[in-house]
């Protein structure tokens, strides 16, 4: 799983392969990793994610609330139209906030038109 | 020369759409490419070719990675997301070799480098024509299967969750019933069920404590791998039947647990529910299937999905 910090404050998260169970792991050890003080906004890269188990929409929704909590906002791009067809099915899509492009994502977290 | 080239003409031409900034190269490519018996196409940029592939059934993609506006690698990951299965075979520069090596891990069938020499395009070609007549050839023989019948008593300490999710689906693919994108989620659902008859069923463990804060996580991973060399647990089985037949599959799967009462479930997508990151391995089961029924302790689930005719 790469992951890269920038000078924006934000961190990004690339998930390579399918959120199982063994990937959800890896992205909550990933993401609790890059959440430090100053620094909570984190964006999930889901391109190379083909299918995501209920393991990985927990781990989701226990980071969006972890991340919330600490008033940062966890933003997830680049979602596939199987994955997208799972959060829209199980509503999460209310309450995540999905973007179709980093760019996309990037504007909504530093507010750009 | 490229008129000795050694090429095979496709027996029903190839559709293939050539992608460059450059017309020279496109007009090169397309030249050997209509000379070789193949229908092509050509676009000046990533959005032109994106818009021709949403309108037309390409067979191949043949796109240089580095153009003004859309990439090949942007236009290449746009052409996964929509049609996973359209190969993209990416022309490249010597200088952006490590853009060539990162557009093979985003699903390129290959790359070659400029100046481009023909034989290479067309090998590549031929080895993806190959692989389309093996699924033709499997595709025409396997539409008259009668059934293929599994049946598997597994020990909870030997069941690979992953790979037998994985070996369980890929007929359904082989034989059409469903395509790669369909496959996935049903692997991803079998997946699921047999998750939940080790975990919850045979190794009784509570998936809610997987979420809850300050080491909930390793709890979990600690009281399963503790129940995994338990006789007690460990040794209980899952059994795993399944009948595929060309119109329809049917899986099976029954822990030795103790059950539980399904009529209690609750909808993860209600208001209460929705912030709860357990509770949805039924649930997606259920948006993946035509039929989902349990026995009445429980432990056993019966899954079923039809051929969709689209």
């Amino acid at each position: 799983m790469d992951t890269k910090t920038t000078r924006n404050a934000h961190s990004t998260v690339k998930i390579e392969g399918n959120l199982d169970g063994q990937k959800s792991d890896e992205l909550m050890i990933a993401v609790e990793q890059k959440i430090v003080p100053g620094n909570v906004d984190i964006l999930v890269d889901f391109e190379n994610v083909e299918y995501i188990s209920s393991m990985g929409i927990g781990t989701l929704i226990s980071l969006y609330r972890d991340i919330k909590e600490k008033n940062g906002r966890l933003i997830i791009y680049g979602i596939r139209d199987v994955v997208k067809d799972i959060f829209d099915r199980t509503q999460l899509n209310k309450r995540l906030l999905i973007c179709e492009t980093e760019k996309e994502a990037l504007d909504l977290l530093y507010n750009k038109p | 020369m490229l008129s000795s080239l050694n090429t095979t003409k496709p027996a029903a031409p190839l559709h293939v759409l050539i992608v460059d900034d450059n017309p020279t190269i496109t007009r090169l490519i397309e030249l050997q490419m209509s000379k070789a018996g193949y229908c092509c196409a050509t676009a000046a940029n990533g959005e032109e070719a994106l818009q021709k592939i949403n309108k037309n059934n390409f067979d191949l993609v043949i796109s240089d990675i580095s153009m003004p506006g859309i990439s090949g690698l942007e236009l290449l990951t746009s052409i996964k997301r929509k049609k996973p299965h359209l190969p993209v075979l990416i022309i490249t520069g010597h200088a952006t070799i490590e853009n060539a090596v990162k557009a093979l891990r985003l699903g390129a069938i290959n790359f070659i480098t400029k100046p481009i020499r023909f034989d290479e395009v067309f090998e590549t070609i031929n080895k993806v024509l190959d692989i389309y007549k093996q699924k033709k050839a499997i595709h025409a023989s396997a539409k008259y299967l009668i059934q293929e019948a599994r049946h598997f008593v597994i020990p909870t300490s030997q069941l690979y969750v992953s790979d037998l999710a994985t070996y369980l689906t890929e007929p359904l693919e082989q034989i059409s019933l469903v395509d790669t994108a369909c496959r996935k989620s049903v692997t991803m659902a079998i997946y699921e069920t047999l998750t939940n008859a080790v975990e919850h069923g045979n190794l009784e463990l509570d998936s809610s404590l997987k979420f809850k804060k300050n080491g909930g996580m390793a709890a979990f991973k600690n009281m399963k791998e503790q129940r995994m060399h338990d006789p007690a647990y460990a040794s209980r089985k899952v059994t795993i039947q399944s009948a595929i037949t060309a119109t329809m599959a049917q899986f099976t799967i029954a822990d030795e647990g103790a059950g539980f009462d399904y009529n209690a479930l609750v909808n993860p997508t209600s208001e209460d529910c929705i912030e709860k990151p357990h509770g949805r391995g039924i649930f997606l089961i259920q948006q993946i299937f035509d039929e989902v029924r349990f026995n009445h302790s429980g432990n056993s689930i019966s899954l079923v999905l039809r051929k969709k005719n689209i």
